[in-house]
């Protein structure tokens, strides 16, 4: 890319100088001799014998005026009555009016209308029947320019047609489509670095946007035959476009060498914000002074800093940095040539100016250094956009552990606390029985009868605890089933009948499996009560819903009296409350009733 | 009494309570011990060729698990009942037997009188059952009503149902004959109908799998 980026600058500059002088061909004459009367603020001045090209802004810097040429001149040798003559001037502006001996060729814009819209920038030529010449001729010129508008009249060519135009054709090509391939160019770039700017907002594309913008617009206006608005105005406003231009080409330079010394940055500053009074100075008096002070300030501004930089070099040169310096050298070249073509050297009017071209170059350079800054951050933002899948994943994988650590422990928990659920039923049951049985034996008095039903009653226990285990939660029909299943050969063994009534019950919505455990000991401690206590002959159980009620009775027709002093009725009284149940201990007279009302939300 | 008493094969493994159980038989007037085995190998050689009215038998054995045996036997000696030797009578393994064949279970903890009973009435027609393993079989047989099973709920008659119903409510045969008015014998059988239909409808429902997958496709008649 920067060998071609050079080839491209060694091409474009060819290009740049290849306009040379051409001698009039065989057969037209060249009419660059005329006497000048011109009248300048409405002070005629005096007539005097010049050479064209008349460049009006150097002998009237700064005024505006109009003038009248007169320009003798012999029959050209190649001339032949029946063939068409043509006139062809590079460059007249900015109104004018061509006559050849008296007779009007051509006018264009109004000679006494100062500034007007019609600016005269590209080359015309006149065809003219070849009878109107003579073997003494006489082309008088009215002319009107502009102050600061570039007015004037380029040498003037004149002959058979077809000798003519082909020299009419080439400044139209150098003078015209050039400036528009240009204007194309830099329209295209800001294009460019504008669709950039849409896609990652950096200041870069922004400013080489609004520069290019700007650039293809002033390189426009060198073709422009009218203006959009008065010269003024227009004037004004291409000369704050142009300061626009140079702060964004300043902030460029700062995003390829780094951030520019304070008092470098607060000059340039200074200066750009004094363009926009300039702007307005020109616009409403006309008075250019200030504008010209001001570019002369920022050219020399301009070339204290692209010499730095290119010095600067020396210490660190990157690509980008050699071929930015490298265009700005060009352009300060081709502006101190513009300058001093377009402001000082008469003989220079009509020349081209070479900055267009060096604005091709620059415009390919920040081209270059745009789309490599994008490609840069379009890879920083795909690596970015990597990491973050990863630690995306990193995260998902942190958080898959942490809940499988959590669930862990949850389960740990849950385990835990089945395990101290069961280690104190078996503590309160069959641990309690066990050791019972063991006394029993160990004190060698009680009979074996007595240790088998001790034993008995541990196993049985341990069946209701693993009958509990799997009892569907809040089903009590299934727990006092079950309850009674287990409890059947103690019962019958007591001598007692079972008098069973139980209803089909609806769901206990607080049957949790805690509170599913202390109703089943409830109960059972209830019934072993009446076995062992009673000394009844039957265990009526009853269970039915009430409203929104489950109503449980144990009831014996026993001695009644004794379940006060059982052990088991502070137990009981526990579970009770625990499973927020309302316990009734009663004389039933005969026996016991042990009444519980399990509660169910409304 | 003139019916020769019915043969009573034992598989237990545990010496004690193999002897407890074997008195237990030869104590009951109508009940014979043909063998006893410690172990499923010798046992299954034992069935071969003999035959016996009923087996009882433990489920963890030290060369196999019983239900092998029961699935085999419940196949090839239909008239053989099997009982299964249980600690807790636990419902899961209850039914898991009674799919495999079995007729019931018997407490490890019976007395031994109770062990000849249930037993006997085995062989009369009945079968063991606790609440919770009817719960839990109207909770099996309710559920399922699978696209294309046979259907569970016509194992059941209604009266089936109810009296499998009461059971889970913790009726005994005696007041469930009372409410029904039936005999008890009648609502004892019941329930061994019921385990003999849940066995046959676990062996159709497998069927029914099998042909589900294609296996069976190259049995049917005309393939």
């Amino acid at each position: 890319m920067p060998a071609r980026g050079f080839a491209l600058y060694g091409v474009l500059c060819l290009a740049a100088c290849s306009e040379a002088a051409q001698a009039a061909p065989e057969g037209t004459i060249e009419l660059d001799r005329a006497t000048f009367e011109a009248t300048v603020n409405d002070w005629p001045q005096p007539a005097r014998e010049i050479h064209l090209p008349l460049h009006w802004d150097v002998v009237y810097r700064g005024r505006s005026g109009t003038a009248r040429l007169t320009i003798p001149f012999p029959r050209p040798s190649a001339n032949t009555v029946d063939e068409p003559h043509m006139l062809f001037i590079a460059r007249i502006a900015n109104a004018y009016s061509v006559e050849l001996n008296g007779t009007v060729l051509a006018t264009a814009g109004n000679l006494r209308a100062h500034g007007e819209a019609w600016s005269a920038k590209q080359p015309i030529t006149i065809s003219f029947p070849a009878d109107l010449l003579h073997d003494q001729n006489e082309l008088t010129i009215l002319l009107r320019g502009d102050a600061g508008r570039r007015a004037g009249v380029a040498p003037i060519m004149l002959g058979p047609s077809r000798l003519v135009e082909p020299h009419y054709t080439s400044a139209y090509a150098f003078r015209v489509l050039v400036p528009w391939v240009a204007t194309t160019f830099s329209a295209l770039v800001s294009a460019f670095c504008g669709l950039l700017w849409l896609q990652q907002r950096e200041k870069l594309y922004a400013w080489a946007c609004i520069g290019e913008a700007v650039w293809a617009l002033v390189v426009l206006d060198i073709t422009m035959e009218w203006t959009p608005l008065r010269w003024h105005v227009w004037g004004a406003l291409l000369f704050a476009l142009r300061a626009v231009w140079v702060w964004a080409l300043y902030v460029i330079i700062e995003q390829v060498f780094g951030t520019r010394p304070a008092r470098e940055r607060a000059a340039v500053q200074g200066l750009l914000w004094a363009a926009p009074f300039c702007a307005l100075v020109l616009a409403f008096t006309g008075s250019s002074i200030p504008a010209r002070l001001l570019r002369a300030l920022l050219s020399v501004l301009s070339a204290t800093i692209s010499l730095r930089l290119t010095f600067g070099l020396r210490k660190q040169a990157t690509t980008e940095r050699v071929l930015l310096a490298l265009g700005l050298m060009a352009l300060l070249v081709a502006g101190v040539h513009d300058a001093i073509a377009s402001q000082f050297v008469s003989s220079a009017f009509g020349e081209l100016a070479w900055a267009k071209y060096v604005g091709m170059l620059l415009g390919l350079t920040i081209m270059w250094v745009v789309s490599k800054r994008f490609r840069l951050a379009r890879a920083e933002a795909l690596q970015l956009q990597e990491s973050l899948a990863q630690r995306v994943q990193q995260k998902e994988r942190e958080l898959r552990e942490s809940f499988e650590r959590v669930s862990q422990l949850e389960r740990a928990r849950a385990v835990t606390a089945e395990r101290e659920r069961i280690l104190r039923d078996m503590h309160d049951g069959v641990g309690a029985n066990l050791a019972t049985a063991m006394r029993q034996l160990e004190g060698g008095t009680a009979p074996a009868a007595e240790v088998a039903a001790t034993l008995r009653e541990s196993l049985d226990h341990l069946k209701l605890s693993i009958d509990a285990m799997n009892l569907p939660s809040g089903d009590v029909n299934a727990l006092l089933a079950s309850l009674r299943y287990r409890l059947e050969r103690r019962i019958a063994q007591a001598g007692l009948t079972v008098d069973w009534q139980v209803d089909e019950l609806p769901h206990w919505e607080r049957g949790t499996d805690q509170a599913m455990r202390h109703l089943q000991f409830l109960l059972l401690e209830a019934i072993s009560n009446a076995l062992q206590h009673a000394q009844a002959s039957t265990l009526t159980l009853s269970a039915r819903s009430e409203g929104p009620k489950i109503e449980i009775s144990v009831r014996d027709d026993g001695c009644g009296g004794c379940v006060d002093a059982s052990t088991g009725l502070q137990s009981m009284r526990e579970r009770a409350q625990a499973i927020g149940a309302q316990l009734t201990v009663e004389d039933a007279n005969p026996g016991t009733r042990v009444s519980l009302t399990l509660p169910m939300p409304a | 009494m003139t019916d020769p008493p019915w043969s009573v094969v034992l598989l237990e493994d545990d010496r004690d309570t193999r002897r407890f159980f074997e008195s237990c038989v030869r104590s009951h007037a109508r009940l014979t011990l043909s063998a006893s085995f410690a172990a499923l190998t010798p046992a299954r050689a034992w069935f071969e060729n003999n035959t016996a009215d009923v087996l009882l038998t433990d489920l963890a054995l030290p060369d196999g698990h019983g239900l092998t045996l029961i699935r085999d036997l419940a196949q090839r000696q239909p008239a053989c009942d099997i009982l299964v030797v249980s600690v807790f009578g636990d419902e899961d393994t209850v039914i898991a037997c009674v799919e495999a064949g079995a007729v019931g279970y018997i407490h490890k903890d019976s007395t031994p009188a109770d062990v000849a009973q249930v037993i006997v009435d085995v062989r009369q027609g009945a079968s063991p059952i606790s609440p919770m393993i009817a719960r839990k079989l109207l909770e099996r047989l309710r559920r399922k009503p699978v696209a294309r099973t046979p259907a569970p709920t016509g194992l059941l008659s209604p009266r089936e149902s109810e009296v499998l119903e009461l059971i889970a409510r913790g009726y005994g045969y005696a007041e469930i004959a009372r409410l029904q008015g039936v005999t008890m014998h009648t609502v004892q059988s019941h329930i061994k109908n019921l385990y003999g239909k849940l066995a046959v409808h676990s062996r159709s429902e497998a069927v029914f799998e099998a042909t589900r997958m294609g296996l069976l496709d190259s049995m049917k008649p005309g393939n």
